[in-house]
């Protein structure tokens, strides 16, 4: 009997993505392998609800404390930082084992041989994730939340001159091209942090809708002022490199910290960039919610260094980080996609170009300035290290 | 570390008693002398007349401090504001050498503030492009946004609407300069 191969027959090669089948099928064995425990669990269940018996286990509260303490409203409602206040549930580890859905606070640890270990969860200690000011941003992000189709004047952009007109939307292309990664990246680990530091992945969850409303805002705006322009492969890279960062306080210190601290310069001098209130507008409104990111990265970087068991060691490596950090940071920030439109911009026109560039070195001067200063603040002194020139480096060939 | 980053404070509350009633009084059109408190004073009673534009705008947690550095005779003076949630629960006179307490301050001379306050006036709440407080930070150091440290420095840009329609609503207030 011959073989009848045919091409059409042939069993596709396994792409990178498994294809649903494939996905399904491992999904199955999982499920199958913790079949015992699945079976023990409904086994119980059904066993007592056929007999038409109650549980009821789960009205004694005496592990924990149950209504001994109720938090207090403050001023405000009733916060994270209220809630806190209760013994127990608002206590915090250095360090969790829990890796699993469980509340901190309530009752798991009978349960903790039938629940499942979510592998995940693998950043563990406190000290990577955490900032003395995340449970006050996080009521400061939801306080402050605004909406990009209905708080901006969209009807205020009016005709502009074309170089305006470009310059206004290549800068809102590379920041709609920028956003999504700032969301990318607390979405990449918040799904890696622990349920222990709750506070820490609400804040996280804050900042995703932030970028996601900085994403749209800026993409509305390109679009409104005539259409996207182009995108940076500067950037690309750039951003590229916070995503895969070794780990999350070194991704926060090169996104909040760095990167974040020079957009929020950016979106200060928007004032003086910006040519309608409809750009005034949304450069205001995206500062304020970058400046919370900010106030995290500095925080969290400083309650990393405090709390590590052996400072120095942390310093230089984080030294060694911000070595390259610097650079990538530096490499985006030279894409024409993004500094001559601000010089445009700046200057008044095409023609104005030069005087915007020299604008934009005074400004350069500021935001490394304000970098080192949260540096500082965190406890982390970059000032003989840092590797971006406090001086643009506009014209200084031509002047040598 | 400031107190607002170690947990929300409790309201301070140190708004007289007898403050409630002017909260909800018309803005007075008696010209007030700037600077002084009793200007920041009635600024502060057309703010609490707005709070719903305060609400919109989002929590407030800080402590601000004004000065003119020529204010006083040539000599600098200072004002304090506490903000807290929506509400400004304290306005004080302050050191002009910053406070502890104070996360940044606005300083200018006389003639900066009054520009900015005739240009909010004659613009009817909404001052022009090189008005805003801002752009005015950018040019130091005409007007500084000082601070002990860039975290608190930070919370000018994290409040900065809040900050601006506070010096908009500027524009109620019937100001004199001598």
């Amino acid at each position: 009997m011959g073989v009848d191969i045919k091409v059409g027959k042939l069993t596709p090669l396994p792409g990178d993505v498994p294809s649903s089948a494939e996905a399904l099928e491992k999904y199955e064995r999982e499920f199958h392998s913790h079949s015992q425990v699945w079976g023990e669990i409904l086994q119980t269940n059904f066993e007592r609800l056929s007999k038409g018996n109650y549980s009821l286990h789960w009205m004694n509260g005496d592990a924990n404390n149950w209504g001994g303490q109720k938090p207090k409203i403050s001023s405000r409602g009733l916060t994270y930082i209220d809630i806190n206040r209760v013994k127990g549930s608002g206590e915090i580890g250095e360090v969790t084992a829990w890796k699993s859905f469980a509340p901190r606070g309530s009752i798991r640890e009978p349960y903790k041989n039938m629940m499942p270990v979510l592998e995940s969860y693998d950043v563990t200690h406190k000290n990577d994730v955490w900032s003395d000011n995340v449970a006050p941003l996080y009521e400061e992000a939801k306080a402050r939340q605004w909406n990009a189709t209905r708080d901006i004047p969209w009807d205020e952009i009016g005709d502009l001159p074309e170089d305006i007109a470009k310059a206004s939307c290549q800068l809102s292309t590379f920041l709609s091209e920028i956003e999504f990664a700032a969301a990318d990246f607390p979405a990449r680990w918040l799904y890696r942090i622990p349920q222990d530091y709750l506070e820490v992945k609400s804040f996280l969850a804050t900042q995703i809708m932030d970028e996601a409303r900085h994403q749209e805002v800026f993409r509305k705006r390109a679009l409104m002022g005539g259409g996207l322009l182009h995108a940076s492969p500067g950037f690309e890279w750039a951003l590229k490199s916070i995503l895969e960062a070794p780990n999350h306080v070194m991704g926060t210190f090169l996104l909040n910290l760095l990167g974040e601290g020079l957009v929020l310069s950016l979106f200060r001098s928007g004032e003086m960039i910006a040519k309608t209130s409809t750009d005034k507008e949304i450069f205001r409104l995206c500062m304020q919610d970058e400046a919370r990111h900010v106030s995290y990265g500095v925080l969290q970087f400083k309650y990393y260094l405090d709390h590590h068991a052996n400072r120095p060691q942390a310093e230089e490596e984080l030294h060694r980080f911000s070595d390259l950090g610097e650079q990538i940071i530096m490499t985006a920030f030279s894409e024409a996609t993004l500094n001559e439109p601000i010089a445009i911009l700046l200057g008044g026109g095409l023609k104005h170009i030069d005087k915007g560039m020299d604008g934009l070195g005074k400004l350069w001067a500021v935001f490394i300035e304000e970098y080192l200063q949260r540096c500082d603040r965190a406890g982390f002194d970059r000032r003989a290290r840092c590797t971006i020139p406090k001086e643009f480096p506009w014209g200084s060939a031509r002047a040598a | 570390m400031g107190q607002r980053e170690s947990g929300l404070r409790e309201s301070a509350m140190t708004r007289a008693e007898n403050d409630a009633s002017a909260t909800d009084a018309p803005p007075a059109r008696v010209p007030l002398r700037f600077p002084s408190l009793a200007w920041f004073e009635a600024l502060v009673r057309v703010m609490r007349g707005n709070a719903a534009r305060y609400e919109h705008l989002g929590y407030t947690d800080c402590v601000i401090q004004f000065t003119v550095t020529d204010g006083d005779e040539g000599k600098p003076w200072s004002v304090r504001l506490t903000f807290d949630t929506y509400d400004v629960t304290e306005v004080a006179l302050a050191s002009p050498a910053r406070e502890a307490i104070t996360d940044f301050a606005f300083e200018a001379p006389l003639a900066v503030w009054r520009a900015v306050l005739e240009n909010i006036a004659r613009n009817g709440g909404k001052p022009d492009l090189t008005y805003t407080l801002n752009y005015l930070s950018l040019q130091e150091p005409l007007f500084t946004v000082a601070a002990e440290d860039q975290l608190r420095r930070d919370y000018f840009f994290r409040y900065n609407q809040t900050m601006q329609q506070m010096m908009n609503d500027s524009h109620h207030l019937e100001t004199r300069f001598s």
